[in-house]
């Protein structure tokens, strides 16, 4: 069965060539990013919106609107590719799938955003390996570029440091990984003249024993600047550049990697939060309350 | 000026390669050892006030000009390396070959700008025979910046060169 999730992006705007972001709910001084979204949305109700870039198909097919926050729910589906409907009880081919058509299914988003604040929260659903975001994104940025082409809107991966804390002290360390590059600082090292390339990286990799443990304090300390990677392990000769670790929450193992916070997601697994529906999607209003649940413990993380 | 005489590329080109193939990032190490010595032995020679006779001026002229006509023939040889690697595209290329293809570019542009320094420093030793005075101290020191810095940059076309070469033979 495929798993349903709910994953966190941070939405900021900024002027162009700028690095400072705006308060969302007033950027120019008189518009309100929000009110935006929810008109650019809004007009895809009762319509199909061909997205040729991406080949996908969507349309609106609920949307609801709170002071800070629009709630919604996107049909989408791909195309371009050919595929046989079988009725399962019977083995019996019910439909063949054109290139043309589209299998439309629903995701849920949430876009949540404080008055006066630089930092919105859009929540988007993931359904096994598809996710609303990347349609989502491509949608409004679009619009929004063709209205306010002077300012830049940016979604990106909503994983700071405290929420890493977060993960770690809640979970258990799976694994410790220490990384050396080798690259020499010679292009010309990288070649010994016998046609090997010379450049690698060392890995040193602990792992509690079946029922022992790694302390997650060296971590934190890491995490909080108190100390640096080469302060927490000693090995002679070896010095490492990175680390990355495993962290075990929920039963899913995720990598860490000290060097690359801007590569996490915050991605939460809540398939067993939300309530099926007969057509075998989960409901609006379960997505609905998961999702609030959801963004008051990104900013108790982010306190 | 026209702009068939800009070199400005060509000294664009070989700074960017003194950079830390580990970081990506400027080396400060290679920037020291290619500027900062030649600075440092150019200052000292002003402060000495060192010069040079007309016959040891005649010599590096004569030393400089063969360099840089067999640096010349030594592009030449770089290019039909790069030749016999293949004329395929960036995206069809192996890791090993995309990293054999900045080394040749890297080599290339080290050389050019060898040639350039050579070129420059002939005519730095070739205006310090009509001068004299103060003028003939600072145009010797800035020959001498260059001589050095010619002599390490051709150095290091060296080790390259031979590493280059070296891994082709190794395949024979």
């Amino acid at each position: 069965m495929r798993s349903i999730s709910l994953e966190a992006y941070s939405v900021t705007l900024r002027a162009h060539r700028s690095k400072q972001s705006l308060v969302l709910t007033k950027f120019d001084g008189t518009h309100n990013f929000i009110d935006l979204s929810e008109k650019y949305l809004k007009a895809l109700k009762g319509k199909y919106n061909n997205v040729k870039t991406l080949s996908r198909c969507m349309t609106l097919s609920e949307i609801s609107r709170t002071n800070n926050s629009i709630v919604g729910m996107i049909s989408t589906g791909e195309y371009g590719f050919k595929n046989p409907l079988i009725d399962t009880e019977t083995g019996k081919k019910t439909y063949e799938k054109s290139t043309s058509d589209a299998e439309m299914e629903p995701f849920f988003f949430e876009l949540y955003i404080e008055d006066n604040s630089r930092d919105g929260i859009l929540i988007a659903q993931r359904y096994g390996q598809a996710s609303i975001k990347p349609l989502f994104e491509h949608f409004i940025k679009g619009q929004f570029n063709q209205d306010h082409p002077k300012f830049v809107l940016q979604v990106e991966p909503l994983m700071p440091e405290k929420a890493v804390q977060a993960v770690v002290k809640k979970g258990r360390i799976g694994a410790v990984r220490l990384i050396k590059n080798v690259i020499p600082s010679d292009i010309a090292d990288r070649f010994n003249g016998k046609g090997k390339q010379q450049d690698g990286e060392y890995e040193v990799i602990f792992r509690p024993k079946r029922k022992g443990y790694l302390s997650t304090k060296p971590i934190l300390d890491v995490l909080s600047g108190n100390k640096s990677i080469k302060d927490m392990v000693y090995i002679e000769g070896f010095e490492p550049d990175e680390l990355k670790v495993e962290v075990i929450t929920d039963g899913r193992r995720r990598t860490i990697d000290f060097g690359n916070f801007s590569r996490l997601k915050a991605s939460f697994d809540i398939t067993n939060d939300v309530i099926k529906g007969d057509d075998g999607h989960p409901t609006f209003k379960s997505l609905s309350r998961v999702s609030k649940q959801l963004i008051s413990d990104i900013h108790g993380m982010m306190g | 000026m026209s702009s068939k005489i800009n070199v400005s590329d060509i000294v664009r080109d070989h700074l960017r390669t003194l950079k830390d193939e580990s970081t990506g990032r400027v080396s400060k190490i290679d920037i020291l050892t290619f500027f900062g010595i030649s600075f440092v032995v150019a200052c000292f020679s002003f402060y000495m006030e060192f010069s040079f006779s007309e016959g040891a001026i005649s010599i590096m002229v004569a030393a400089l000009s063969i360099f840089a006509g067999l640096l010349i023939n030594v592009l030449v040889l770089i290019y039909t390396v790069a030749q016999s690697n293949g004329a395929k595209g960036s995206s069809e290329l192996t890791q090993r070959q995309k990293l054999e293809r900045r080394f040749l570019t890297e080599i290339f542009s080290n050389l050019s700008f060898a040639i350039f320094v050579s070129l420059l420093s002939v005519g730095v030793l070739t205006a310090i025979v009509f001068i004299s005075g103060w003028e003939k101290n600072l145009a010797t020191a800035i020959a001498t910046f260059l001589i050095v810095n010619f002599v390490l940059t051709l150095l290091m076309s060296l080790k390259r060169i031979h590493i280059l070469l070296g891994s082709h033979f190794s395949d024979l």
